[in-house]
């Protein structure tokens, strides 16, 4: 039989939502069908941008909302592909005992490969096609948005028929990626995948990023002083760039170093399971709350944009400041949108990934009340330690270039902080999203 | 607690389904479990052992019939109640052991006076100390993915023992373990519990394993067939 045809086989005798592969299936598609609808919506928005700069008599302003749009949807590029990337690996890790079923049965490993890289193909095909829809129903509201004194068409936000087929072919192609990376790090045996041990630590080494960016931001600052506002912008938006790189190197280390510490000091269990999950997977805790890192890099510069735009001055200027205040808005909500989509569908994957050791913890007397703090905290602790750990770098970037007085002004401070907690309480949004899943496998299993 | 307490199963019954589509899996049982006694329940697959040791351990509730532990009846408490009381006075063995794969064997041993609110340093040593009368001294800190199938099911047996509970249920506790390991288990799951003064039921289809129990219960579609006492259990 060949591997197809295994495949289309497996597929009309899948056990359906009630089974843990099928619903981690449907959670997949979810993400990848979150993913799909909001990249086309900020791609859409760029090609808006791009579209009005192209028109006849447009101005050099124009050319930096294009910049600026352009930037935004780099930024995003980072939680979204992040995203794609959970929902791959939703798509292959939860198989364990299915491949390993095929395995003592005789499928070779490239069989089994091919079937595991099948199914997250289909299902992102699934989920991309869903969130072409979702795009379709986003944009009347998304045309409602006023750039440059001025709503959108519907027109000018769509991507097309090319851009639609480019999108659910990236969105694949990161899911048919993140599967090959994923399989080649499990070890499907005929007797299951390999076992979980000790994780080594994370370098010290991650740390020197944050030396060469603090150096970096010093040197910039140096040169730069009393350079024109455009250059100031130019430069603010690669070192935000860097900043969020340096993160991204940093995050990971800083949040297995607060598990341990958590771990250490826990006095009651949920806070000790929330640690020691940690530990055992900082770069996954990271994935799942970076976007809240980059959400509150945004809001700082939101939240100072809007000081700006209320000097007034009036003009083109004070547009494009307003704007920009309004695109760094817009920016915070898809980033905590997708941080949320994230954390939930990490966690309902761990979930089901955990059903068995659940069900049995809760039959020996242990209140799923524990079990839904112990997931919440292993969401909270991160999301403070990301959010915190950006705070101090925003400052460190913002505060050499337009001075630390700028965050004692009320409204930056009251904006910025209104801004981080809304992002956060998305993420924790999507944490809570994962309790039904919860309760589903303990009540199936019990 | 005082392991000397009763486990007493009247005419249990427990049915599935609906009225028109419903499996019987328990038809009228009755078991008594004395203080230290071991209970081994056997029977072919669907012959309603799991359902008996799930009813006995009040995590389901019977169609008919009563399940009372020290003179209680696990009908009467509730959800909250009975989750309390399988946390406090029963313990849990389960085929592969159905460790926290994040915690460290002392942790997950330590894990039910964790969650019944003893202090962590409290609850570690009393973890340890049963880790090292199981043979596992030195394995404190390894995680059930650094353990041999043997050691994890012997965290298993510290984990349901650490509580002093008055009751251990076993479902199919040495299923996943080569013979070897399988007596090294039972062995060590025996004498733990008769040194601690718990009884202990364990659902088996493996004579081997029932062997070390003083009583064998054989079921058949829902009923007990027939009981057999051992003078000699393997000891």
């Amino acid at each position: 039989m060949t591997t197809l045809r295994l495949w289309f086989l497996l597929r009309r005798r899948s056990s359906g939502r009630s089974d843990p592969a099928g619903l981690t299936g449907v959670l997949a598609v979810i993400a990848f069908a979150v993913t799909t609808a909001i990249a086309l919506v900020v791609v859409g928005g760029l090609a808006a941008f791009v579209q009005r700069a192209l028109a006849p008599g447009a101005s050099d302003d124009d050319g930096t909302y294009v910049f600026l749009a352009g930037f935004a949807t780099l930024l995003l590029l980072v939680p979204l592909s992040t995203l794609g990337g959970a929902a791959a690996r939703l798509a292959v890790a939860r198989r364990d005992a299915r491949l390993a079923a095929l395995r003592l049965a005789g499928a070779t490993t490239g069989q089994v490969a091919a079937l595991t890289v099948l199914d997250a193909g289909v299902q992102a095909v699934l989920g991309a096609v869903v969130g072409v829809a979702g795009y379709g129903a986003l944009l009347p509201l998304v045309a409602r948005l006023s750039f440059q004194d001025r709503t959108f068409d519907v027109a000018e936000l769509w991507v097309g028929l090319p851009g639609l087929l480019a999108a659910i072919g990236a969105v694949v192609v990161i899911a048919l990626a993140s599967a090959v990376s994923s399989l080649g790090r499990v070890a499907i045996t005929p007797l299951g995948v390999a076992a979980r041990t000790t994780p080594p630590g994370l370098r010290v080494i991650r740390l020197a990023a944050l030396v060469v960016a603090v150096v970096g931001v010093v040197v910039a600052n140096a040169a730069l002083s009393g350079g024109a506002g455009t250059i100031m912008l130019v430069v603010l938006m690669a070192m935000v760039a860097a900043g969020m790189a340096t993160l991204n190197v940093v995050g990971p280390f800083v949040l297995g170093l607060v598990g341990r510490l958590t771990a250490r000091g826990a006095r009651r269990p949920a806070t000790l399971l929330a640690g020691r999950r940690i530990v055992d997977d900082p770069r996954g805790a990271w994935r799942s709350v970076g976007g809240v890192a980059l959400a509150t890099f945004i809001a700082g510069i939101t939240a100072v944009a809007s000081l700006f735009g209320a000097d007034g001055g009036g003009g083109e200027q004070e547009v494009l400041v307003r704007d920009i205040g309004t695109g760094g808005l817009l920016t915070l909500a898809i980033a905590g949108i997708v941080a949320g989509v994230s954390t939930g569908v990490m966690q309902a994957g761990r979930v089901i990934d955990q059903r068995q050791a659940y069900r049995n913890l809760v039959l020996a007397g242990t209140d799923t009340r524990v079990l839904d703090a112990a997931r919440f905290r292993e969401t909270l602790i991160p999301l403070l330690a990301a959010a915190g750990t950006a705070a101090v770098s925003m400052l460190v970037i913002i505060a050499p270039l337009l001075g630390l007085s700028t965050f004692a002004q009320p409204q930056v401070l009251v904006q910025y902080v209104l801004s981080v907690l809304a992002a956060g309480g998305l993420v924790l949004l999507g944490a809570a999203a994962s309790t039904p899943v919860a309760r589903r496998m303990v009540a199936q299993e019990a | 607690m005082t392991p000397s307490r009763t486990l007493e199963a009247v005419a249990l019954t427990k049915t599935y389904g609906s009225p028109t589509t419903a499996t019987h899996a328990l038809a009228g049982v009755d078991l008594t479990v004395g203080p230290g006694e071991s209970v081994a329940i056997m029977g072919p697959s669907g012959s309603g052992k799991t359902t008996l040791l799930h009813l006995l351990a009040g995590v389901l509730a019977p169609t008919a019939g009563v399940v009372r532990w020290d003179g209680r009846s696990l009908t009467d408490l509730s959800d909250r109640e009975r989750t309390a009381l399988r946390r406090r006075d029963f313990g849990f063995v389960f085929q592969s052991g159905q460790l926290l794969p994040e915690l460290p064997a002392q942790e997950n041993a330590a894990l039910p006076l964790l969650l019944d609110g003893v202090g962590r340093a409290e609850a570690t040593a009393r973890a340890r100390q049963w880790l090292g009368h199981l043979g596992l001294a030195g394995t404190e800190e390894r995680r059930p993915g650094e353990l041999s199938g043997g050691q994890a099911q012997r965290v298993a047996i510290a984990r349901a023992l650490v509580g002093s509970p008055g009751v251990i249920f076993a479902d199919e506790p040495t299923g996943a373990l080569d013979r070897t390991t399988g007596w090294e288990v039972m062995k060590a799951l025996t004498t733990a519990a008769r040194a601690q003064g718990a009884a202990l039921v364990v659902v088996t289809h493996d004579t081997e394993v029932a062997r070390w129990c003083g009583r064998i219960v054989e079921m058949r579609d829902g009923r007990i067939v027939r009981e057999l006492q051992q003078a000699g259990a393997t000891s």
